[in-house]
């Protein structure tokens, strides 16, 4: 095989996730000025293509929402993004590791509930209860992390079955019946309270995002997250151990979708099984429309940031707009179908 | 000569890749009924012209007849169209299929979606049998291909490629894989698909198969044929000595495996290898490595090489064996081999060494950041002073462009690759180099500098086990040369020559 059909192949192949569910097609493999012309374009989609897609929408909504462009209103946008952005920046941590993690309502869901019932009905202290919740977090990271990783299972059906099981337990903790009053003042004052203007869950949500993006652009565990994620049997070859990073990585996702859902408690200050946070369509479609933007076809910490604001704009323009509440699910597929398209146009074959 | 009509002709051919003459001026003529030999060691072209022949390339220059025909395939389907079937070396059968499922595979049947070319399943089921009966698979058409013997299931793949009634086959490899008695089986399918008239083509490392099967074999040498002879007036070591390109004795490589050098008082062993074995391909090898040392590891695809870089690598268990670096077991894991001071540098750049989306820093520095973390226990990286350390050692190995530590590693030319995943190995301060066909697809120049990495880490007091498909390489690079033949060591030479080894190692 010569050098520069080699090459080719070796841009043809990793890029984890993205290049598998997103197979590009295979025209102008033999025509380097195609190639190069391709490559352009989908640099230029990237750089520009979400960004003005997001002030578009901005605008739209700004023309037909008459409230939507005041202090007040950004501010609660801001506010609503908090909790899925924190779930969605532990999801990135798992699509950049080239894995699935579908169990992040169970996950919230769960975090919420018990938390609610320690609080509420067992006069457990806020700390304690807060650590027992992303302890919650910490072991379904393990187990997804396991199974996948030690046993080699495919995340997608193990992350499905333990959020099922999460769903079971969310009935058994609450006995099935709703959670509410007795909560601590100092916990729904923190959830709902705000420093200097800015409402503590973006507080929460700003420190999640910095602590994530130094994990996974400036550490060891980072590097070998991409690695795997690009390509496994290379990282193995290298020497990493990837059962323990697969294990690291839904550790991660996990314990932001159990901060979400503990925060999510103290917020409502109630909790009821299964009507809990929906985190798991809005958290990949950030993901996909993250993975068009910023580090092209790679899955980053700042695309998934502009991919969560762009879904939360949308959606509070549309309560705005008295959309029914039903349309949020139109509205979620949606947009998870376009972000797919974008990050097909830019995960494609790059330029040699 | 055979007296049949020629079935398929290649005229002049000259195949140029860039930087490579892979043939030139070859012709080839196989007439109906006739089964030709190919033979040669890797790189001599054989590949190239077999993909040339089934429309899987254009040449540079010269001609496909097909019934003297000339013919312009665009892909493999024109190829096929014009009665050319390949049936390729690797094994593509479902196990879980009936054989007749199996050899229908491909084949469309008509149903409720009306397609051109379909036929009627009774029709197929009829081919099917028929073909089966030439090929000697008949009492197993109703078995599972899974539970069938690697001959029967190689046979599948003829079979399926029968169904298209080509008038030329090419069987890469076919008894690759086989037991010498199963290999009987496709012999006598050969011979009987022959006698009703088929030209074939067979491709194999075995000479005494090929002098067996063939009438008539084909030889070729650097992308261009050695010889065209008829096999009755070759012998098997006749035919090695035209591979290898230097008359030479076969004997006296084995004579020179006493001359390893053992005498040598203050050797001191790194590598302590004990009747490795791991399944399907190595079955008992033993060697050592000393400090200093080059070894150089040789033998045909398959042979099994690899496959002890991989398991001393820590990548693959062992069926059976020991291995000891400095008196003490080496483990079946590669993080733990990593530690213990062993480092690899994999044989297929594209599948295990390159992530693609990774810099060029990352990719260096993967089996081991420590010299660029905050502190030893924090592993928070320093990723500006590692871009500069990484470019810095980069440019020692002269990788292009300059500075491209920040780059992603998808973005170099292969050779470059090559070099960044050399220089992982080079900083791991290792006290065992293990490197799989190190220059594979590199250029000259990108070669000569890996050699000259090689030499210093050995000068250093590194212990280096090498493989090559070029037996030139190893002639350049070793202090000793083991030839692996079917997983077994064949011979040990300490000063051998190009010919000495391509010799041992088809004939052994």
């Amino acid at each position: 095989m010569n050098a520069s059909t080699e090459q080719r192949a070796g841009n043809e192949r990793g890029g984890g996730i993205l290049r598998k569910l997103l197979p590009t097609s295979s025209t102008a493999i033999d025509n380097p000025e195609a190639l190069r012309r391709n490559a352009r374009r989908r640099a230029f989609i990237g750089s520009i293509g979400v960004p003005i897609m997001g002030i578009l929408i901005v605008l739209v909504f700004a023309v037909i929402a008459e409230n939507f462009l005041t202090g007040g209103n950004i501010k609660n946008i801001f506010a609503e993004a908090a909790l899925p952005m924190i779930a969605a920046i532990g999801l990135t941590v798992c699509l950049a590791m080239g894995e699935f993690d579908l169990s992040l309502n169970g996950v919230a869901g769960v975090a919420t509930v018990l938390v609610a019932v320690l609080v509420s009905r067992d006069g457990v202290g806020t700390v304690p209860a807060v650590a027992i919740g992303l302890g919650v977090g910490v072991l379904v990271g393990l187990i997804n992390g396991i199974f996948v990783g030690y046993f080699g299972v495919t995340a997608l059906i193990v992350t499905i079955a333990v959020n099922s099981i999460l769903y079971g337990w969310e009935f058994v903790i609450s006995g099935s019946s709703q959670v509410f009053g007795n909560f601590p003042p100092g916990f729904v004052n923190f959830a709902r309270g705000e420093a200097a203007g800015i409402p503590n869950l973006v507080i929460v949500a700003v420190v999640v995002i910095l602590l994530v993006w130094v994990i996974l652009e400036r550490t060891t565990l980072g590097r070998q997250v991409r690695a795997v994620g690009g390509n496994a049997e290379a990282a193995r070859i290298a020497g990493v151990n990837t059962a323990r990073v697969r294990v690291a990585g839904f550790v991660i996702c996990a314990v932001c979708a159990a901060l979400a859902g503990v925060l999510f408690a103290g917020k409502q200050s109630s909790a009821f099984p299964l009507s809990g946070l929906d985190l798991l369509l809005p958290s990949f479609a950030a993901c996909f429309i993250g993975a068009a933007m910023f580090k092209l076809g790679e899955f980053n910490v700042p695309g998934t940031v502009v991919g969560v604001m762009i879904t939360e704009v949308v959606s509070n323009g549309l309560t705005l707009m008295n959309v029914p509440t039903y349309a949020s699910y139109f509205l979620q597929g949606a947009i998870l179908l376009i972000a797919l398209l974008f990050a097909r146009a830019v995960a494609g074959r790059s330029a040699a | 000569m055979s007296g049949g009509a020629t079935a398929i002709e290649v005229v002049d051919v000259y195949q140029t890749y860039p930087g490579v003459q892979a043939l030139s001026a070859v012709d080839l003529r196989i007439a109906e009924g006739e089964v030709v030999g190919l033979v040669g060691h890797n790189g001599a072209g054989k590949s190239t012209l077999t993909r040339i022949v089934a429309g899987v390339e254009r040449p540079t220059i010269g001609k496909v007849l097909v019934r003297g025909e000339e013919m312009a395939f665009a892909d493999p389907q024109d190829a096929i169209n014009a009665g050319i079937c390949v049936v390729p070396q690797a094994l593509n059968v479902v196990p879980n299929l009936t054989v007749l499922d199996n050899i229908a595979l491909g084949t469309p049947v008509r149903g409720l979606i009306p397609r051109r070319g379909a036929q009627s399943r009774r029709s197929l089921q009829r081919q099917i049998e028929e073909v089966a009966v030439a090929l000697g698979i008949e009492d197993e058409l109703s078995l599972k291909a899974g539970f069938c013997s690697p001959s029967v299931q190689r046979l599948v793949m003829v079979g399926r490629a029968l169904l298209r009634r080509p008038a030329v086959m090419l069987l890469d490899e076919p008894t690759a894989a086989l037991h010498p008695d199963e290999a009987e089986r496709m012999f006598s399918a050969v011979e009987s698909l022959r006698a009703e008239g088929m030209a074939i083509l067979f491709i194999s490392h075995r000479l005494e198969e090929v002098l067996r099967v063939c009438g008539r074999v084909v030889a070729m040498r650097q992308g261009k044929v050695v010889t065209e002879t008829e096999s009755s007036r070759l012998t098997k070591t006749g035919l090695a000595e035209l591979i290898a390109g230097e008359g030479v004795d076969v004997t006296a490589a084995g004579r020179r495996e006493s001359a390893a050098p053992e005498d040598d008082g203050d050797r001191e062993v790194v590598l302590r290898c004990e009747d490795l074995r791991v399944a399907p391909r190595v079955h008992g090898v033993s060697l050592d490595a000393a400090r200093g040392e080059i070894v150089g590891l040789a033998g045909l695809d398959g042979s099994g090489c690899a496959d002890v870089l991989r398991a001393i690598a820590g990548l693959d268990r062992p069926a059976g064996g020991r291995l000891y670096l400095h008196d003490k077991r080496l483990p079946h894991s590669r993080p733990a081999a990593v530690d213990m001071g062993v480092a690899y540098l994999p044989g297929d750049r594209v599948h295990n060494g390159v992530i693609p989306e990774m810099s060029v820093a990352a990719t260096v520095t993967l089996s081991d950041d420590r010299a660029f973390r905050l502190a030893r226990r924090i592993p928070l990286l320093r990723v500006r002073k590692e871009a500069a350390a990484v470019n810095t050692l980069l440019e020692k190995l002269d990788l292009h462009p300059r500075g491209a530590a920040t780059r992603k590693i998808k973005q170099l030319s292969g050779g470059n690759q090559q070099k960044a995943l050399m220089a992982r190995a080079l900083i791991s301060g290792a006290d065992l180099y293990l490197f799989d066909q190190p220059t594979e697809g590199v250029d000259i120049g990108a070669r000569h500098e890996i050699h000259r990495h090689v030499r210093s880490l050995a000068a250093e007091g590194g212990s280096v086990l090498v493989t090559s498909s070029e037996p030139e390489e190893l002639v350049e690079l070793c202090d000793r040369v083991i030839v692996i033949r079917d997983g077994k060591i064949v011979s040990e030479m300490a000063d051998a020559t190009e010919a000495q080894i391509v010799q041992a190692s088809l004939v052994g």
